[in-house]
């Protein structure tokens, strides 16, 4: 796409493109911040829908694993709205939040593979819209 | 929401002509997304003994519940599907929400049955993609 309109100057403005990208990584960090909210209230409520193998170095009590999940949760969202203010912060905000949530499903994985799973595949999405296509807004300030 | 942004057509990255590639990719896939959640719901309230038992479980609806959350969902997501491919702008914000509540629906759904459930999500984040990076470029004026 570069190599057809090369000629253009650098934009001023944030492109369409760009906006796209963070609107894309704030509406994942809401997606899986309300995931992680459930995933934690399935813990809290119920003591024994994860199962895990008896001797695990992660192995928290459940209810504390749900409290981290719920509340890791509520911080995703807010921080995901916060890409849609368009703040440099929330840029930021966002890419270690979802590579503390990334860090924390994997050692959680073990509890529930599939959730586990999806999270990091949804938070890598996450790092990459933020770092690979962030920058192209911030350059416009 | 993308398409309320400060957004200048001139100023776009992307050639319109493989915006609206994507965004008519974004349609078939809501389509076909749509139509799965469906296919969910109705087996759901069909009473078919395919869904796993789930013991202990906080969202542990009653299957028709969850048969009719699905159905009706999917439908939505079907029909605005076909919105898009009419050139509906609004269907693109619309198809954008429907994504949403759709993975967030069917992440509660998935230790019914997984592999659906991944598939159904799967595809919404396609849909999301699709429609966030690209909708606005298709939407604007045909500068090029």
């Amino acid at each position: 796409m570069s190599q057809t309109y090369g000629t253009q100057p650098p934009a001023t403005e944030p492109s369409g493109w760009a906006i796209g990208w963070s609107a894309f990584a704030g509406i994942m960090m809401i997606i899986q911040g309300c995931w992680w909210f459930i995933a934690g209230l399935i813990a809290i409520v119920n003591d024994e829908f994860y199962v895990v193998g008896q001797e695990y170095v992660f192995q928290f009590d459940t209810t504390t694993w749900g409290w981290i999940h719920l509340l890791l949760g509520v911080v995703i969202v807010g921080a995901g709205f916060g890409i849609f203010a368009g703040a440099v912060w929330a840029r930021t905000v966002g890419v270690v939040m979802a590579a503390i949530a990334m860090l924390a499903a994997f050692a959680w994985l073990p509890y529930y593979p599939v959730f586990g799973i999806l999270f990091i595949v949804i938070s890598a999405a996450v790092i990459w819209a933020l770092t690979a296509h962030g920058r192209d807004i911030a350059g416009g300030q | 929401m993308a398409s309320q942004m400060r957004y200048t057509a001139g100023s776009d990255d992307v050639p319109r002509g493989v915006a609206a590639g994507v965004i008519s990719f974004a349609a078939i896939i809501m389509i076909f997304a749509g139509g799965f959640q469906a296919l969910v719901g109705l087996s759901a309230l069909a009473g078919n003994d395919i869904y796993a038992e789930t013991p202990n479980y906080v969202f542990q609806l009653d299957l028709t519940t969850w048969g009719w959350v699905h159905l009706i969902v999917g439908g939505v997501v079907f029909v605005a599907g076909f919105g898009i491919v009419l050139g509906q702008t609004w269907a693109r914000v619309v198809g954008i929400i429907l994504a949403v509540v759709s993975a967030i629906a069917t992440f509660a759904f998935i230790p019914y049955y997984p592999f659906w459930a991944l598939v159904i999500i799967a595809l919404d984040v396609m849909v999301v993609w699709a429609l966030a990076t690209h909708g606005t470029a298709a939407a604007g004026p045909d500068t090029y």
